[in-house]
């Protein structure tokens, strides 16, 4: 078996096996059906965005890392629908989405600036290693996201758990 | 006018217990919920969250669903017409009582 593939497989399973943590540990909440319509008209579009900037990546040369700026709004747009109903606190309660999202917006834009970062880390090509950028500052922000939800539910559970019967 | 104390005093108990408006809102938000997210999202203990949702179920405010996921019991729990008719109406009050408490603060004299 080649490289990528046992790379896919593991993470397949990786994500199966975080799913069924999740799910044991934190429980399942079913969408309402126009909650679920909207997740899946948000998944389409910003899956389609991220084929066509990937392919316009690779055949032309840009001033900028599209898949970049694409998951930068992806990220955007995940913010903003977690921090609708706390605007005002937006920043403290989901910093994660926020920092992601301006982090690799920033990256995204820095060739713009004749910035070659890439070099620096051993990378030949942008793309390459804005992938791996982009694999890092997820996998870092899912670690801040599920410390930040460990938390904030150990604290609800303290709280709460005097409550009268 | 009504007093906001004597609105306060007319809420519907059986909603505004902290913990049973805390399942109700939390339901209010989803299709349905299973008892460990519940359980996560009210940070109610397993006995107070069980004898909650049997309050809520007897008033017809939510229904109860017990079924095996593989070899595990599952309990999923949503919440019926009338209990989320119940529970946007007493927000809604509760909204209404606010406003007229601060209106009634307002219009108190200072001494």
């Amino acid at each position: 078996m080649s490289g990528p593939l046992l790379s896919l497989i593991g993470a397949a399973i990786l994500y199966w096996l975080t799913d069924l943590y999740y799910t044991r540990a934190f429980g399942q909440v079913t969408p309402t059906p126009a909650q679920a319509r909207k997740d899946a008209v948000v998944s389409i579009t910003f899956s389609i965005l991220a084929i066509w900037s990937f392919v316009l990546d690779t055949a032309e040369i840009l001033p900028i890392n599209m898949p970049g700026v694409v998951l930068a709004a992806a990220l955007a747009m995940d913010f903003w629908q977690s921090t609708r109903s706390v605007m005002g606190e937006a920043i403290t309660s989901f910093p994660e989405s926020f920092f992601a999202s301006l982090i690799i917006f920033i990256v995204s834009l820095l060739p713009l600036f004749g910035i070659t970062w890439w070099k620096v880390f051993g990378f030949n090509a942008q793309l390459e290693a804005m992938l791996a950028f982009d694999g890092l500052v997820l996998m870092l922000a899912g670690i801040a996201g599920h410390i930040r939800l460990t938390r904030d539910l150990a604290a609800g559970e303290a709280k709460q758990n005097d409550i009268a019967l | 006018m009504t007093s906001p104390f004597e609105e306060l005093a007319n809420l519907d108990k059986l909603v505004h217990e902290p913990a049973r408006l805390a399942i109700l809102t939390a339901l209010s938000a989803c299709e349905s919920a299973d008892f460990t997210a519940l359980r996560r999202l009210t940070g109610l203990s397993d006995g107070n969250l069980s004898v909650q949702l049997s309050k809520l179920e007897e008033a017809g405010l939510v229904k109860v669903q017990k079924q095996f996921v593989g070899k595990k019991p599952n309990t999923r729990i949503q919440i019926s017409a009338k209990g989320l008719e119940a529970v946007q109406r007493h927000w809604d009050r509760l909204n209404a009582i606010r406003k007229n408490a601060e209106e009634w603060k307002d219009s108190t004299p200072e001494e």
